[in-house]
This record gives C-alpha cells, structure tokens and sequence, in this order.
C-alpha cells in the first residue's frame, strides 16, 4: 500500500511526464478497447439461440471476396437435392432477403424481408414475443399468406399494438395475415421488417442462389457435415460437370454471418496492438529519461537497505498506476469511439451492428492490456534505473551509465519506427490497391448517371404486357424531363443488388461451355447508348425487335469468345427451351457490346447475354426495374421529378430506390474504403507517437549531450558538425528501424493479401515510398533537437560539468 | 616581426538586472609567437573567459584582437571557427573527455573536424599515442584511467592537430602534484618545439615552467611587465 501511496505522490511531483505518459497509453488501449469491443460482439459472442454450435450454414459457391457473391450460399436446385438425401442434419432452411413493398398499413413503404422456408425459426430455435412462427406447412402454395415481422416494424407501423396480430397487409400486393412478432434483437439474417414464409421451387435454365442453413443432428461434427454434403452435390444427376461444380463448404452459422469481416477485424486488432506496442515504447523511454533523473533518489533508497526486488516493485507500482490510468482514459475514449467506428463503416460490414456494445469480457479485457501494458514498459526501465545504480557503486568502468541509457533508448526509437513502418506499410498497400481499384474501367461511363429501381408486384402486374405498359409510360414520361439525354430500362443494373444467371441451348449440336453460368440482363432499346456501354460489332436493340419479330440478343465481348471461340458471333442461335423447341424459340445473337463490370469494381469480364424487354413474356424476369436517366447537369436534382414520374402513373406503387451510379459504385467499395481509412488512421496514429518518440529521444539525448558539443566545439566542430551529429544518430535510428521494419513488414504483410487487388503484399514502389516517408519523418523530428544542438554555446557547456 | 596575439582594449560584461557587469576590463597585451605564458589571478577574475576569447569560443566582447595577423574582431563566426581548428589546441582542468568515446576515440575528435584524409588520421593518432605513451590505454574509456592519464590523454588530444597555441586552463588543478608535474614538463617540452603555450593557474611552481606571468584582477591586468 505504502508503494502506491509513494508512486501516487512521486507521479503527481512530475504532471507533465504524468500527463504524457498517461496519454500516449490512453490512445493505445482506447484504440484496442474499441477494436476489441467490436470484435467481441461480432467474432466472440456467440449467437443468441439455443445450441448456437448446432447451428451451421451450408455453400457450394466460390469464394471470392472481391465478388459480391461471397456469401454462403447455394443454387436452389442443390438445395433441394441435397434436403432429400441428407441425414446428418436436424432441420434445414433456405432463404434470402429482399426489400419488398407493403401497402396496407399506412403509406405505401418499402420494407427489409426474408423469404424463408417454414422451417427457418424451428431451425434457429427462435420464438415469437408475440403471436407465433410458422407452422411446418406454411411455405406451401396456398398456406403461405403469413407474415411475422420485426419489433422495429411493429412499432412504426403499428404503434406497438398486441392487436396488430391478425391483421393483414399487402406485401409486393399479396395479402398476408400477420401472425407474429419477433422480440427486440432478433435480428437474423439481419435486423428486419417482415419474414414470409417461401418454398424452394427450382425452374429450368434459371437458378436461384440461396442461403442456407440448418441445425446438425447432436454429436455430428462439422467434417462430416462437410463431406456429406460434397458427396451429394456429386452425385447430383445432370449436365453440370463434377470438376466445375465448386466446392462443398460448411461453416459454423456464427463464422457465416461474421466470416466476411473476420479477417478485417483481425488485420484492424493487430494494427492497433502495433500502436499500443509503439505508445509503450514511447512511455517507457520516458521512463528511462525519468529514472535517469532519479538516479539519486534510487541511490539513496538502496543505501537505505532498499533491496533491487524493492526498489524494482516501486519502480513498477508507478508505471502500472500510469498504465491504469490510461487504461480508463481508454475506456472513456472507446465508448466515445466505438459508436463513430460503426457508424463509419459500411451497413453490410458489420453484422450484428446492433449488439455492438462494451460488456463484462471488453472491461477484463481493457483491465488485462492496462495490466501488462504497465508491466511491460515499466519492466525495462525499472531494472535498467536498479542496475544502474549497482554498477554504478561498484564503478566497473566501461561506457558510462548516460551512453548504455542512450543505446537503450536509441534501440526503443529503432523498434518504434519498425513498428510504425509495418503500420505504414500495410496502410500503402491498402491505399495503392484502393486507387486501383477505384479506377478500374467499369465498361461504361457513370458520371451524369442517376438509377430508379421499382419492383413491380406480381399480384398487380400479373401479364409481361401490364409490366410492359408501365416500363413504357415510365420511359416515356422520364424522356421529356428537363435535363435528360437520354433513359433506358435494365431488370438488374450494375452495380444493382443481383442478377439473373443461366446457361442455354446452342443450334447445331455445338456444346454450351460446361459449368458456364452467364449472366442475362433484359434491357430495353437505347440502354447501350444510354450508359456509354460501346456497340463493338452489329447493332443494338430497336423499337422493331417487339414480340412478333425475330427473337435478338446482344452480347458482350467475352460471352462472345467464350461461347463461340474463334468464330463470329453475330447470326448464331440459341434458345432457352429445353425440349423440342420450336422456330420462334430461337434467339439470334445481332451485336457484341464491350464487357461491363456487373458485381463490383474487381470483377473479372462477365460472359453476358442481353435480350431485350420487348421480347420477354415471363412478367417474373420483368418486374424488377432499374430505370437509368443520363443527364446533362447534376444528376442528383433530377430524383424528386423521377419519383413524381412514377406517382402519376401508379399511385400505390413505391419507388424502391434512386441512387446516381456514382453513388452504387462507391457503395461498392466502401469496404475496402473503410478498411484503407481505418487502417491510414492507426498508421497516423502510429506515425505520430514515433515521431513525437524520435523527437523525445533525440531532444533528450541532445539535452545530455550538451556537454559533449561543448567539448566538441572546442576542438573545431562548425555548426553543421553538430548538426550532422545529431542528424547522423537521427539517420541511423531511423535507418535501422526502417530496414527492421521493413524485413518486419515483408513478413506480415502477407495477412493483407485477400485485401489486396492487383498489388502485391510486397511491392516495392510501397515499401520504398512508405521508407521515405518515415524517414522523412524522423529526420524532420531530429531536426529540432538538431538545431538546439548547434546554437550550444560552448563556453556555457563547458563551465558545469 | 607582428605578435601572435594582439589584444587591445578587450572588454567583456554579462548584462546584469540594470546595468553591465564587467569581467574583462580593457585588455590590452602582446603575445609573440613561442612564448610560455601563465595567467594568474583570483577565482572569478576573468581568467578563463581570456581564454575563452583567445580561443575562438566566445565571441560576445568589444575591442580589437589580432591573431596571426587577422583582425579576429572584424571575422564571423565560421571563420573564427576556421582558425581555431588551425591554430589552436585546448586543454581544461577537469580534462573534458568524452565518456562515450574510447582513448582512440578521443583522440581522433579534432582530426575529424580539419578534413584529413582517415587514412592518415589513423597514422597521426598511432603517432601520438606513441608519443603520449599510451598506446596501451587506447582502447579504454575515460572512466578505466586516473586523472593524470586523462589529463595526459586532453594534452595529447590538444596537440594532435599540430596547432601553434594551446590553451590550458588550470590543466593540474585537478591533479596530484606528481602528475601535475609530468603534465607541466609535457609542456615545456611542447614550448621547446616551438609552440606557444598561454596557461591558466594558481599554482607559483607551475608558473615557473613559463615565461612570463600575466596577473588579473577583477577582470583588470594588474602588472603586464612582470616576468617569471
Ligand atoms: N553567464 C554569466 N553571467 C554572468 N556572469 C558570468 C557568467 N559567466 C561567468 N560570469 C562571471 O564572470 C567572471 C569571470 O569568470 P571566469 O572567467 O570563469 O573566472 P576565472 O576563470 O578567473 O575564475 C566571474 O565573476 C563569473 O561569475
Ligand atoms: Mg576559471
């Protein structure tokens, strides 16, 4: 007790080193805390149902993190095959989520849903707080008109009211009865409005991909869920060739919702323990500074019978108290800053957002990290000040006491600028790969672009002619707008939230590739030209190609040389009919467009077959609608005129979203977006305690070395010899961590490779800027001290010795 | 022939509260080349700041010094800094040696300050560790050896560079007479060879190695005529 008193007293004697030291800490743990806290709640905790292990969701697609499909999901039809055959697990869902529109309630809105088979609350273990869930056979035709929605929805909508159980809504125009309500929190897949129950019907040439998930029968283990279910997906009956077919993947459901942002959490946990490593390097050499003013003290101490144990113990009781203190300064600045960290980062990155929170697990973390942290700086120092002064009695001789000080402290400088370059290093290569990818060429021009999506229900637009008439009147009304060039029509836009993906039939028994899916957009005459998509060979679609004329498609460059290698495409045939089709079923491929980038900024070239709305008869490929408007000004004014557009024609039917496709294409990379700021911010962070520590370190030792230039003055040094001197020590500091850091950097880079597009973890335009850079810096930060050095004035550092 | 040294009228004073204080009055003296001068006075009189002047590192006085023929008062800094490293080697009484540096080490300082090629500066500090007697001590710290031996080390460090003047301010003070000795008969053998030695100290049996002893007082010169 008599040490934290004594370490109390003798921090307050010295506020400023206090202070600093206090803060340094402070940003380090506050930065772990708040990373730490979202790792928890996202990685650690595990799901709230019951035998959250038993959960486990199921995806036989490639993994590919720069694509959007990187979800654990799968294509209807094996679901349904595989639902057949399984025997391992308990239960099994499928579903996937949706906005829809809701009229029925109040205004006409669009609401988040998930269609779901009826077994997807028995599976997750999940009960009502009111009302119930679905019974087993809801999911069929004709029992499916239930609803259980969200406590969020139940509030706005229905004010909270226990009545509200039996009502009925129109959802996408379908009228469904309200059954239950889920309680505050559920939130699975996602935090949503409604979950409608829906079975798994595969159809033809089109599938579906779906989410899946289910609860394994006890005592099965993850290794032979896996290999069932690759097993069965082998022996599925059907074109599709083994080797193409993707590999079989079972993962836990909690690693499903949070595997995306896994490895993101884990690159941001190891930066900011780089910076808490750096903010203790920096306090422990004040430490030593410290000490080294104390040695007095100390030598007093132990000639009182102090022993070094004793001596050691009081040495650490101040630095643990430092690092306490900073720890709850931490914490302050975590609770501060885990809410920003959220809110900054993408809606799609962070799963489980809104369990985020500081708990029992994050307070015992904080309380571990300020604990070792305390011991880990203060340990250094504390023996460096005892030995000191035992050598220092028995006066062995050798480099005196002031230069073994100023190595150690030059070794932390090392080591804290190593530090930082791995930081900074890691930073760059984010960077580097985020322009890249930034100005990848997206096939189209999407400046002056605004987007309209309206998703028209099935119920109300039940014929391909009543959808046809509404995308018309629409197109119509939007062309004599103020300000539009030119509008065009496309069921899945780029950049938009899906697709449709299928193979066909080719004439005269040439094979489709095997395993191919491409992707198959239905546009509307002018939608080329509209987006600034380039008309490589033939024609585009016109107002001629209608219903009763020669069925068309248009191409993109790559569909064209992967279906038709070597030969030229325009006047080949295909069809979608499986049996016997007939001569109007035949499509005629007429132009080749240049390839556009569907998914995201890195995908690869998409194989896609174009065919136009005119042509389309199933009011199911046709209903969702993304209408795109060029402008001649600011497209963003435009949006209140488009949704007015829309209103006049139909007043029931809501407008799902507009967005200008500046606005789609920066949604699409505001992951990589985030991780670069987050990852610059710590970099910054780290760089900034470096500095202020190579600058702490140099002003010291310049302090200590008074005396010395004095000397050295005196024997003909100019000023620009001090400065070399101090800038010399500067240049070695810096040169040795740069060179640690970078072999450290190499090393651990490596962990950001799946972040990376198109640079490499080791690229040396990087790691040579980054070297400059931190370089620069140290030696911007020696420059002060630097300069001090040179105005000495020798006769003054020679009289006091 | 123009002396060595060639003070006149120097004066030096700290700005005190209101007013000067003066530690140097009106200095005004000759110094010939060859000549073994000892500066004598009681603490505080002035007698290192003189040295300090004479020896490049303080620049803050009035009056006019003439060294080797230049008018020191009218030259800046760099170039006071230039005949220092030309001319000028510097001893102190607590030795000033640098604690981080080996002997070697030490004794390379003024040589890597007068652009001498490194492969000539090792021959030069090989020579005089020879001609110190220490070439044994070479690869110590300062700390590993007595006061006389770094004292002998601060001499051998001041005469490296081959200079015409050395300064020495109260070189034995800290000395026992022994080596004080040892260290007073290093510098006559220095002044035999032709270098001008101006020294400060309080001791009457050292002042006897000079030729001359100059007396100051209050930063006044008491007797300019009186020899040794
Ligand atoms: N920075 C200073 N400010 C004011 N007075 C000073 C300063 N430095 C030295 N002095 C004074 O100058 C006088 C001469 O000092 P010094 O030349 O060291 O004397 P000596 O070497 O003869 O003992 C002393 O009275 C000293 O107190
Ligand atoms: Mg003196």
């Amino acid at each position: 007790m008599s040490d934290v008193r004594l370490a109390v007293r003798g921090l307050l004697r010295s506020p400023g080193f206090t202070v600093v030291a206090v803060l340094a800490i402070a940003l380090g743990i506050g930065a772990n805390t708040a990373v730490f806290t979202i790792v928890d709640s996202v990685l650690l905790r595990p799901l709230p149902f019951p035998e959250p292990e038993r959960l486990y969701a199921l995806a036989v697609v490639r993994d590919d993190p720069f694509r959007g499909i990187n979800d654990t999901v799968m294509p209807d039809f094996l679901y349904v095959y595989f639902r057949k055959q399984d025997r391992l697990f308990e239960k099994l869902t499928a579903y996937n989520s949706h906005r829809i529109n809701m009229t029925g309630a109040g205004d006409a809105r669009s609401v988040s849903g998930a269609f779901a088979t009826a077994d997807f609350f028995s599976v997750l273990g999940a009960n009502a707080a009111l009302g119930r869930t679905f019974a087993p056979d809801e999911d069929q035709p004709g029992h499916d008109g239930v609803v259980v929605i969200g406590d969020n929805l139940w509030r706005s909508a229905f004010g909270a009211d226990p009545a509200a159980i039996g009502k009925s809504v129109r959802l996408d125009g379908e009228s469904h009865t309200i059954i239950g309500v889920m309680p505050i929190g559920f939130a699975f897949p996602a935090p949503l409005d409604v979950w409608v129950p829906q079975g798994v019907h595969p159809s033809g040439h089109n599938s579906q991909l779906l989410s899946v998930m289910g609860r394994i029968k006890p005592g099965v283990s993850q290794n032979q869920a896996t290999a069932e279910l690759d097993t069965i997906i082998k022996q599925i009956p059907g074109e599709l060739d083994v080797r193409h077919r993707p590999p079989a993947r079972v993962v836990s459901l909690l690693e499903s919702v949070s595997g995306k942002v896994q490895r993101s959490l884990l690159v941001f946990l190891g930066a900011v323990a780089f910076v808490l490593l750096i903010a203790c390097t920096n306090v422990a050499n004040l430490l030593l500074a410290r000490s080294a003013g104390r040695r007095q003290e100390i030598a007093v101490r132990a000639a009182l019978g102090a022993s070094r144990w004793r001596l050691i113990r009081h040495l650490l009781t101040e630095s643990t108290l430092v690092s306490l203190a900073g720890g709850a300064a931490g914490l302050i600045l975590a609770v501060w800053g885990v809410p920003a960290l959220v809110k900054l980062a993408p809606a799609e990155m962070l799963p489980r957002a809104e369990q985020i929170g500081i708990d029992g697990w994050v307070l015992a973390f904080t309380f571990a990290i300020a604990l070792v942290t305390g011991l880990g700086f203060g340990i250094i120092p504390a023996l460096q000040a005892t030995r000191s002064e035992l050598r220092e009695s028995l006066s062995l001789g050798g480099r005196s006491l002031t230069g073994r000080h100023e190595r150690l402290r030059g070794a932390l400088v090392v080591a804290e600028i190593a530090l930082s370059l791995v930081l900074l290093t890691g930073a760059g290569l984010m960077l580097k790969s985020f322009i890249r990818l930034r100005s990848v060429d997206t096939g189209f021009r999407a400046e002056h672009l605004i987007t309209m999506t309206v998703e028209l229900p099935d119920s109300t637009y039940q014929t391909a002619s009543q959808v046809q008439a509404f995308h018309g009147r629409t197109l119509e009304k939007l062309s004599h707008l103020p300000g539009v060039m030119a509008s065009a029509e496309v069921n899945w836009l780029p950049f938009g939230s899906g697709l449709m993906m299928g193979d066909f039939r080719l004439e005269g028994g040439r094979k489709f590739p095997p395993g191919l899916m491409v992707d198959k957009p239905i546009v509307s005459p002018g939608y080329f030209r509209t987006m600034g998509i380039r008309l490589l060979r033939g024609r585009d679609f016109t107002a001629n190609d209608n219903g009763d004329a020669l069925l068309v498609a248009v191409v993109s460059d790559s569909a064209a040389k992967r279906i038709w290698p070597g030969a030229d495409p325009i006047g080949k045939r295909f069809t979608e009919e499986e049996e016997n089709p007939k001569p109007k079923d035949w499509v005629t491929v007429v132009g080749v467009v240049q390839d556009v980038k569907q998914m995201g900024m890195a995908d690869k070239p998409r194989e896609t077959v174009y065919q136009t709305s005119a042509q389309i008869n199933r009011p199911g490929w046709l209903n969702h609608a993304a209408f795109v408007v060029r402008t001649a000004t600011d497209p963003e004014g435009l949006a209140t005129a488009m949704r007015g557009v829309v209103r006049d024609i139909d007043r029931n039917q809501p407008v799902q979203s507009i967005a200008t496709m500046q606005t789609l294409i920066d949604a699409s990379t505001a992951e990589p977006r985030f991780q670069t700021r987050l990852l610059g911010a710590f970099s910054l962070l780290a760089l900034l305690l470096a500095a202020v520590g190579t600058y702490g370190v140099l002003a010291y030792s310049v302090a200590q070395r008074t005396h010395e230039i004095g000397i050295r003055m005196a024997l003909g040094a100019e000023r620009r010899d001090v400065l070399r001197l101090v800038l010399r020590r500067t240049l070695m500091l810096a040169g040795a961590g740069v060179l640690i850091g970078a072999a450290g950097a190499l090393a651990i880079t490596r962990v950001l490779q799946k972040f990376l597009f198109e640079v490499k973890p080791d690229d040396p335009a990087t790691f040579v800027a980054v070297a400059a850079l931190l370089a620069g810096v140290a030696l911007a930060a020696g420059w002060i001290p630097a300069w001090r050095a040179t105005r000495v004035d020798p006769v003054e550092a020679l009289r006091y010795e | 022939m123009e002396p060595l040294i060639r003070l006149i009228n120097i004066e030096k004073y700290y700005e005190a509260g209101y007013g000067k204080t003066f530690v140097l009055r009106r200095i005004t003296l000759d110094i010939k080349e060859g000549e073994f001068v000892t500066i004598m006075g009681p603490s505080g009189a002035g007698k290192s700041t003189l040295l300090s002047i004479l020896g490049m590192l303080d620049g803050a006085w009035t009056g006019e010094f003439y060294f080797v023929e230049q008018p020191v008062h009218r030259l800046n800094n760099k170039q006071r800094v230039e005949l220092n490293k030309k001319y000028i080697g510097f001893v102190f009484q607590s030795y000033h040696l640098i604690d981080n540096l080996t002997v070697y080490e030490n004794l390379d300082i003024p040589l890597s300050y007068r652009n001498i090629k490194s492969s000539e500066r090792a021959g030069m500090v090989g020579d005089i560790l020879d001609r110190f007697h220490i070439v044994g001590k070479k690869d110590l710290y300062p700390n590993q050896l007595s006061g006389g031996q770094q004292q002998l080390v601060a001499v051998a460090r001041a005469v490296i560079a081959n200079p015409r003047l050395i300064l020495a301010d109260e070189p034995t003070g800290n000395l026992h007479s022994t080596q004080g000795k040892e260290i007073m008969e290093l510098f006559k053998r220095l002044n035999d060879e032709g270098t001008t030695i101006i020294q400060v100290t309080h001791s009457e049996t050292n002042a006897k190695y000079g030729h001359r002893i100059i007396d100051l007082a209050d930063g006044w010169l008491v007797n300019p005529q009186k020899t040794a």
